[in-house]
């Protein structure tokens, strides 16, 4: 199992090689001179060019993509143009907030659609198949920021349930001691459960904005899959056999229709860390998602690149863990080499 | 000797609701079985041998229309009986086995906890017990080295041995009812005799009663005691296995016979019968043989008759078949 992993590991390393030259190439490529934006509106074309060499962007590219891939090996991103900061810094200050947000969205995404899919699926064309569908195709139906502008209205605005749509923390708590990076878990294992509650809360509303994104996908793939297995040959040996309803339901069904669900969560949770762009800047949230869209706006080399090579290292490393959670779950994977 | 069958169908009735209309799957079938009897159900595909199967097991989905005068399996009316008391009757009772085996365990769970499964289900037993009794049945069924296939997946045991999970998995709960739908179809030869050899030492060390759905009558004429033949629904006739074979009387029997091969026959000796099963979802004519029938009569248009030619022997059927001697 272990060398399966091992190799898995390994095979993701040409896709990250091809990651980080591609968005090289892509970055200095793009319309817009950092020297130019640097150097201020009042820059002569000497001090562009000054700044341009202090930059190193006078380098023929060959050159520039020697000395940036050399630094990556040690870790270093270079430094972003906008914060001053080493992008990887930046990255790791700021990923806890986007990876907290996006896992209580999708921790809410499969609260509500695998059940709703498998109670969709035990009863086909019952009232709730239909609440199923119905919930999911409105869900599917409105883009986040827009669903996350509606929330607000109504449970902040309107209602008054939610915190104000801003940041992480009200200012009037005290962020917790860094340990997971969580503001939830980091509270509570400080013992302060006031603010915990009140990171939960700031949290409520952006995570919704962002699960019913993923209710979708989730609730028809739990749905498909689950009717699927109830047709298949073995549910039928279970009935013949006489087990008890509840065990050919969820040992017999349940377990087996997880399977495919389980190997879309790599996708779904990746997908959504792409969404949360939009709802990081809608919320205040501050996350990679923002550091993201100013790096765009400004052409921050570094911190797009930093950014992508960490999303795509992400990315492997997730659709790693959901392969050893298949290998978990499924015998036949282990063997599969 | 008359004896309280174990397994009583009256006129079975079963129909489907599809999007093209009512299919006719099952008409009139009847039979009786009693303890320790092996009925053979053969006919050709779409006869309607495992719907009968399904019907008994109460296994049909909510598109089927199940009627009948009487179905009742040792002693319970499966026709009132509710969900919970047909689940119950399930594996104590009746149980079934299939054709494709490895499709019919579950490919995520070890085969002994299968095992453990239908123990449990039946009887209250610690689970080191149940453990302990699947070694037991996975032994019984002959798998080498049951300790360790205990952990074994599906995946990793051939289709001969999945069989023998079956059986073991069937005979778990100590039914007085298998049914074994095409138990060796998809085995080598070897392996089919082995199969139904294991079958046979079961049921007859436990006194139980058996249907074998098949459509190979070579080999069921060796392991049962009276055949049904099936036919678009129809039972057209049902007798011992002497009657079935030295005298058959259905003109589809005979024909069925004839299209199977023996040790002495040559391919070109080999009869195939005319014509395909009448399409189920029509208006259908009494006798539902009577469009591919060589001796068809107009008298045949008359409700099908069930002749009784003695005591084991039925045949439904206006003009019996001759077979000149």
């Amino acid at each position: 199992m272990i060398k399966l992993i091992a190799k898995r590991f390994l095979s993701a390393v040409p896709s990250l090689i091809g990651v980080i030259i591609v968005t090289f190439v892509i970055s200095h490529t793009l319309p817009g001179d950092p020297a130019a934006y640097f150097a201020g509106p009042s820059a002569t074309a000497e001090s562009i060019a000054e700044t341009k060499a202090r930059l190193g962007l006078d380098q023929p590219l060959p050159a520039q993509f020697v000395t940036y891939v050399g630094d990556l090996v040690q870790g270093d991103l270079g430094r972003s143009f906008n914060s001053g900061q080493p992008v990887l810094t930046d990255l790791v200050r700021r990923l806890p907030a986007s990876f907290e947000l996006t896992l209580y969205a999708l921790l809410f995404a499969i609260v509500v659609a695998v059940p709703l899919g498998l109670w969709a699926a035990v009863n086909p064309g019952s009232w709730i198949d239909h609440l199923c569908r119905g919930t999911v195709t409105a869900a599917a139906a409105f883009p986040s920021f827009f669903t996350a502008l509606v929330l607000i209205f109504v449970f902040y605005y309107k209602l008054g349930w939610a915190p104000s749509p801003i940041g992480r923390l009200a200012i009037y708590f005290p962020v917790p001691p860094t340990v997971t990076g969580f503001f939830t878990i980091d509270a509570l294992i400080a013992g302060d459960v006031g603010t915990a509650r009140a990171a939960l809360g700031q949290l409520v509303l952006p995570a919704i904005s962002l699960g019913l994104f993923a209710l979708a996908p989730l609730a028809r793939m739990t749905r498909a899959s689950m009717i699927g297995v109830l047709g298949s040959e073995f549910i039928t040996t279970a009935r013949a056999e006489g087990l008890p309803r509840r065990k050919i339901l969820w040992t017999y069904g349940f377990r087996n229709a997880l399977l495919p669900v389980v190997n879309i969560l790599g996708m779904i949770f990746s997908f959504l860390l792409g969404a949360n762009v939009l709802i990081e800047q809608v919320f205040g949230w501050p996350g990679i998602g923002t550091y993201a869209v100013e790096a765009v706006l400004t052409s921050d080399y570094a911190a797009i690149q930093g950014f992508v090579v960490m999303m795509a290292v992400l990315y492997i490393l997730l659709n790693l863990g959901v392969d050893i959670l298949n290998m978990i779950v499924d015998p036949r994977v282990r063997y599969d080499d | 000797m008359t004896q309280v069958p174990i397994l009583d169908i009256r006129n079975l009735k079963v129909d489907f609701a599809t999007r093209d209309g009512m299919v006719h799957a099952l008409e009139s079938v009847s039979f009786q079985l009693v303890r320790g009897e092996t009925m053979g159900l053969v006919g050709e595909s779409g006869s309607g041998k495992s719907v009968s199967a399904y019907a008994v097991m109460r296994l049909l989905g909510s598109s089927a229309h199940v009627t009948a005068d009487r179905m009742v399996c040792g002693g319970v009316d499966l026709r009132s009986a509710s969900d919970a008391e047909v689940a119950s009757l399930r594996g104590k009772r009746m149980t079934m086995i299939f054709q494709n085996a490895r499709a019919a365990l579950n490919p995520i769970r070890s085969i002994g906890d299968q095992i453990v499964d239908v123990l449990r289900a039946h009887r209250a037993m610690p689970k080191r017990e149940a453990h302990e009794a699947a070694i037991m049945a996975l032994a019984e069924v002959r798998i080498p080295d049951p300790k360790r296939r205990y952990h074994a997946y599906p995946f990793e045991l051939s289709g001969g041995m999945c069989q023998r999970v079956m059986i073991a998995l069937a005979f778990a709960s100590e039914p007085e009812l298998l049914i074994a739908d095409e138990p060796t179809t998809g085995l080598d030869v070897t392996t089919q005799a082995v199969i139904m050899d294991l079958i046979r030492e079961k049921s007859s060390q436990r006194q139980m009663s058996t249907i074998l759905i098949t459509h190979d009558l070579t080999l069921a004429a060796e392991y049962c005691d009276r055949f049904a033949v099936m036919h678009a629904g129809h039972i057209v006739e049902q007798g011992t296995t002497t009657d079935i074979f030295q005298r058959a009387t259905h003109p589809y029997t005979g024909l069925l016979m004839q299209a199977t091969p023996h040790g002495a026959t040559t391919l070109s000796e080999l009869a195939a019968i005319p014509g395909s099963l009448p399409d189920l979802r029509r208006e259908l004519p009494p006798c539902r043989f009577v469009h591919r029938c060589p001796q068809s009569t107009p008298a045949c248009a008359a409700p099908l008759p069930r002749v009784k030619l003695d005591a084991s022997h039925e045949v439904a059927c206006h003009m019996p078949w001759r077979e000149s001697e």
